[in-house]
């Protein structure tokens, strides 16, 4: 199933962003490099993108630097590394209600007491989040979500990963895996959810400003 | 081979492990077999590091050689390097030859000699008077390059490109007599808001205002602004493109 994609022609024609533009954002992170997808035309090789993720994309950068914010700060937002100097108690976290109680829950039951929760962690809950409530998941594949998520988080750091629920006759396990690469499952099991977390990041570093 | 305080330097032949440093100076011959962080490094006589450079700033008469990736505040190469990783640099002087098997990122480049990318190279502004090679993409706000020699990239992209094609007699004769080609850079797209080329052997070029000067060979120009082409150019299509209606996004 292939998304529907734009070329960068058609992008700038629809959008009245500027060549210059579009490599200055994408030198500066702004537009992931994996967006970036050659393919055959008759007039040899074009650059096409996502449409609907480029042109959500496009606006969104708009956007923010109508709101005068500086390039650097809005390439913070998209990048997926993560943010140093955030550090929330579970507390403050559902106060602010950056995951819904259930999922903050679900996740303090796997880390328990009341240290203050760093950004990758907050990831995590999420993540968790945004499957609960999607309904894609079951409570025990959340909590070994979470175990997954503990595991690995730190590894991702700066590199765009995502995380697959693999389910086979009734059991389910979790891959966290770089964005992009393929995995090739054995023909009775499914990959039934796939998450990048660079989205989530996104996400979350918008609601944590 | 040295340390003296925070300081390693070898004058005569060694080699050791990477490490912490403020100054790293190399004039014999010097290896070091893991990653090296410094402040100000360099070489007059030859390096070769195994692992990763971090400094502030590089300095290379000599000839450098680092198998892991580079980052550097600011560095001069006016020998030779050899970079087989990515590098990340704010301010490049290339007066020698530089050569990166993987990527070239950073701020200002400015090249008067020879530089080789095997990947991209992603920079705010590159400057060039000579002769590069570029596996990828070579992006920057301006691109700026007076060409002495053949160039090559894959794709060429920014807010203002120019390539000048430099006038050298002996070379200029060569090419009236057939003897070597006349095309000074190779693409397959060129992209900008300002582009103009000179000698430019090019797939498609692509622009708001787009420039063709002697000696261009492109099949497909697409536009948006305007178009002027010099007698000597060859160009199979030009096309204006008119903008949508209302920008929507």
């Amino acid at each position: 199933m292939e998304p529907d994609l734009i070329s960068k022609k058609d992008l700038l024609q629809q959008t009245g962003i500027s060549y210059g533009q579009l490599y200055r954002w994408k030198r500066m992170g702004l537009i992931p490099e994996e967006w970036f997808t050659r393919k055959s035309t008759f007039t040899g090789q074009e650059t096409f993108f996502p449409r609907d993720k480029m042109l959500e994309r496009v606006e969104r950068i708009r956007n923010m630097k109508d709101e005068d914010l500086s390039l650097e700060a809005i390439a913070d937002t998209f990048s997926p590394a993560m943010v140093a100097d955030v550090s929330l108690t579970p507390e403050e976290v559902r106060s602010r209600k950056f995951v819904s109680d259930a999922a903050l829950d679900l996740f303090l039951e796997r880390r328990p007491g009341s240290d203050p929760l760093l950004f990758g962690e907050l990831l995590a809950a999420a993540v968790l989040d945004t499957l609960l409530s999607g309904g894609e998941i079951s409570l025990d594949e959340g909590r070994t979500l979470v175990d997954t998520l503990a595991a690995g988080v730190v590894a991702t750091q700066g590199r765009e990963y995502e995380i697959v629920l693999v389910r086979k006759l009734g059991l389910s396990a979790w891959l966290l895996k770089p964005a992009g690469c393929e995995i090739i499952l054995e023909p009775s099991a499914r990959a039934v959810v796939r998450l990048g977390l660079r989205e989530v990041a996104e996400q979350l570093k918008q609601a944590l400003k | 081979m040295a340390t003296q305080g925070n300081e390693l330097r070898f004058s005569g032949a060694g080699s050791t492990t990477g490490g912490t440093y403020s100054k790293v100076s190399v004039s014999g011959a010097g290896h070091i077999t893991s990653d090296l962080e410094c402040e100000s490094m360099s070489i007059s006589g030859s390096l070769v590091c195994e692992g990763t450079v971090k400094a502030d700033s590089i300095r290379v008469d000599g000839s450098a050689e680092v198998k892991g990736d580079v980052t550097a505040r600011s560095a001069v190469i006016n020998g030779a390097s050899h970079m087989r990783g990515n590098f990340d640099v704010q301010k490049l002087k290339v007066a020698g030859a530089a050569e990166i098997d993987k990527r070239l990122s950073g701020g200002q480049v400015n090249v008067q000699g020879a530089l080789t990318v095997g990947g991209d190279c992603e920079v705010e502004i590159f400057k060039a008077s000579g002769a590069f090679s570029i596996g990828g993409l070579l992006s920057a706000d301006t691109i700026e390059v007076k060409m002495y020699g053949r160039s090559k990239a894959d794709e060429i992209g920014g807010e203002s490109v120019s390539f000048r094609h430099m006038k050298r007699p002996i070379v200029d004769l060569a090419v009236a007599l057939g003897m070597t080609k006349a095309t000074s850079l190779e693409a397959r797209i060129v992209e900008g808001d300002h582009v103009f080329l000179e000698r430019a052997k090019v797939g498609t070029v692509r622009g708001r205002d787009v420039e063709l000067g002697e000696g261009c060979n492109v099949d497909l120009v697409e536009y948006t602004g305007e178009f002027k082409q010099s007698g000597s150019a060859k160009v199979k299509a030009a096309r204006k493109i008119e903008p949508a209606e209302a920008p929507q996004a």
